[in-house]
């Protein structure tokens, strides 16, 4: 790591929290819709079935986004220290990702698109409800979070590839398999959070141009309506780009994890061999798990289907047993200080698994022919991107927020955030693993039963959730002015 | 010099080539009509060439640390290219010969000033992005302009 001078250490704050600021502003939107969909399930509210689909398909394209923009911000800013990159390609990317997010906004208020953020060909342009107008504002919106994600990614890529000699030192390749040779060379392997920006961002690529693909054929589809499109051809590359776009989230914020842990614990969580090659298995297996959400096509190749169960039980051993493993025996009788920032990267690491082992069942061909598009889907998801994701987001947060302030969440604080976001969270997201195993549908404005009921204590539980929310933004704006007060 | 119109005569013989490979067919063979399938890929071809001319373009161009700009073309010229790739246009193409050839001509621009723009933006990016060009020119043709029979519209 190149130390950076105080006007670098200015450009890497202010992308960092360019980003963060942003992405968690559409979060917080993005859970006030959620609720609201909740609440309208519980017939706590009435919502029009048009609105209610409409905002699930904002609620959906906009959480994601929120904690992408989240990831590439703070990632950027921990691969700055690594090698310097133009902060004017991050802001490029950041403008044409905001621009994005604006455009479907649009569509949706008051637009009304609401064929899902999945867009499915021939949803958008079948029976639609809303003009036609929104869907192309739609599809824009889309291929403009995308191209700001390309940017990203190539940039990200571009810095990983400089930094550490190419994509063989990079991957750590000579560390796995010449480990003496690299060891009497005086050379220094990537650090962890080098993996997942190499991840993130080939990965990224190879989703991007997926995404770019359908992207401009359903623009044209839109354009032109004579072009033919396979809906199945459709469904595979808007799945490949969705579910590994997603899925990177959580890859990119766990290196907040790995630089931001250690310092609670006063331990180093340094590259390894068997860190290295998990990182492999995670580039390779992010790549070929989408197609667990192909499992009801039954034209679709049965090779793939297999290829789909499988990658997605191997996606599980990386996190579980090198990262989160690897994250558990750092704290492990370390004496590590409990603060708000700790706390959040602890739990983040057990949300994911919690979230990981519900996709696994879920990605299990016949386990998943009971819970497909039931609630159990948004169940794993929905516990991955909230326990998980933003946990981690938070906890990089606060841990900025209580290196510059010097000062420290109190215990009783941490408690009342702890309760409101684990204990209203956890009622919150059993509401979707009770229903999907009662087999109420998931994508439905009015549920059977018993999903007005369940969604009536998961309503509660998300009021909870939030509340807790409210409790740590008010903390984070109290120790983000005990900064500047301290700097005046 | 010498080394200079050494480093040359590959460039202009790959030059050569992908202008023949783009031109050739639709002016040589304005008969032949191709499927949207193999219409695609013909193109996915044609942009190969053009890719590798671009990457052997920039192997001269100085090169170090990023150079914004150079992004734009990168991002611009593959969606262009698939713009261009629209499958709805291509029976009024084929029946035009020299409009067809200068749409293959633009493709491989197009091609070109992806994996030029990537190497000059920061060396390594131009193969990644001349590598991800052909795929979405290869994937094109599998369902853009191409469904099965009874296929939901």
């Amino acid at each position: 790591m190149n130390a950076l001078t105080l006007e670098e250490r200015g450009i890497s704050s202010r992308v960092m929290w360019l980003y963060l600021g942003t992405g968690l502003a559409v979060f917080a939107l993005m859970a006030v819709l959620g609720l609201t969909m909740r609440m309208a399930q519980a017939t706590w509210i009435s919502l029009d079935p048009t609105m209610f689909y409409a905002i699930m398909t904002l609620h959906g394209a906009g959480m994601i986004t929120s904690m992408a923009l989240c990831g590439m911000g703070g990632l950027w800013s921990l691969m700055y220290r690594e090698h310097r990159m133009r902060p004017s390609v991050a802001y490029w990317a950041y403008g044409l990702v905001v621009a994005g997010v604006v455009a479907v906004l649009l569509s949706v208020f008051p637009g009304k698109f609401g064929a899902g953020w999945t867009f499915l060909y021939p949803l958008p342009f079948i029976g639609a409800t809303w003009p036609s107008w929104a869907t192309g504002l739609f599809l824009i919106g889309i291929a403009l979070v995308t191209a700001g994600w390309i940017v990203w990614c190539i940039q990200m890529f571009g810095c990983v590839v400089s930094a550490y000699g190419g994509l063989r030192g990079a991957l750590a390749w000579d560390l796995v398999f010449h480990p003496k040779e690299f060891a009497a060379s005086g050379r220094e392997a990537p650090p962890p959070q080098a993996f997942a920006a190499l991840v993130a961002s080939v990965d990224g690529l190879l989703a991007g141009a997926a995404g770019m693909l359908i992207g401009v054929a359903l623009i044209v589809r839109w354009l032109s309506p004579s072009t033919v499109l396979d809906p199945l051809w459709a469904k595979n590359l808007t799945f490949f780009f969705g579910h590994t776009f997603a899925n990177l989230t959580i890859y990119m914020a766990i290196a907040f994890v790995y630089v931001g842990l250690p310092r609670y614990v006063d331990r180093e969580w340094h590259t390894s061999q068997v860190l290295a090659v998990a990182w492999w298995g995670t580039l390779l297996f992010v790549a070929t798990a989408y197609f667990h959400h192909l499992y009801m096509d039954f034209v679709q190749p049965r090779s793939v289907q297999y290829v789909g169960e499988v990658a997605s039980y191997l996606a599980a051993f990386p996190p579980a047993i090198v990262t989160v493993f690897g994250g558990v025996l750092l704290v492990y009788r370390s004496r590590m200080r409990w603060t708000l920032g700790s706390l959040f990267m602890y739990a983040g690491m057990a949300g994911w698994i919690v979230g990981g082992f519900g996709a696994v069942l879920d990605a299990t061909i016949p386990i998943n022919s009971i819970l497909h598009n039931t609630l159990w889907v948004p169940a794993h998801f929905h516990t991955y991107l909230l326990e998980g994701v933003l946990l981690f987001v938070l906890g990089w947060v606060f841990h900025n927020l209580e290196e510059r302030s010097g000062a420290a969440t109190s215990a009783l604080v941490r408690w009342i955030a702890g309760l409101g976001i684990f204990g209203g969270g956890a009622i919150f997201l059993l509401g979707f693993y009770v229903g999907g195993a009662d087999g109420v549908p998931r994508r439905y404005a009015m549920q059977p039963p018993p999903g007005p009921e369940i969604s009536a204590w998961a309503s509660t539980g998300a009021i909870i959730l939030l509340a807790g929310l409210v409790v740590v933004l008010v903390e984070g704006i109290r120790l983000a002015r005990k900064r500047a007060a301290s700097a005046a | 010099m010498i080394a200079r119109r050494e480093r040359a005569w590959p460039i202009v013989l790959l030059a050569g080539v992908t202008l023949a490979v783009a031109m050739a067919p639709p002016i040589l063979e304005p008969a032949v009509r191709l499927d949207v399938r193999d219409h695609h890929i013909a193109h996915a071809i044609v942009m190969a060439f053009g890719a590798a001319l671009g990457l052997a373009l920039a192997a001269s161009a100085p090169g170090s640390g990023e150079r914004p700009a150079w992004l734009v073309p990168v991002i611009v010229a593959p969606l262009l290219a698939m713009a261009l790739m629209n499958p709805a246009s291509y029976e009024f193409i084929e029946l035009r010969p020299v409009l067809h050839a200068t749409d293959h001509l633009a493709l491989a621009a197009l091609a070109v000033l992806t994996s030029y723009g990537g190497q000059r933006y920061q060396r390594g990016v131009g193969w990644a992005a001349a590598v991800f060009l052909e795929l979405m020119a290869l994937g094109a043709a599998f369902g853009f302009g191409v469904a099965p029979p009874g296929a939901a519209r």
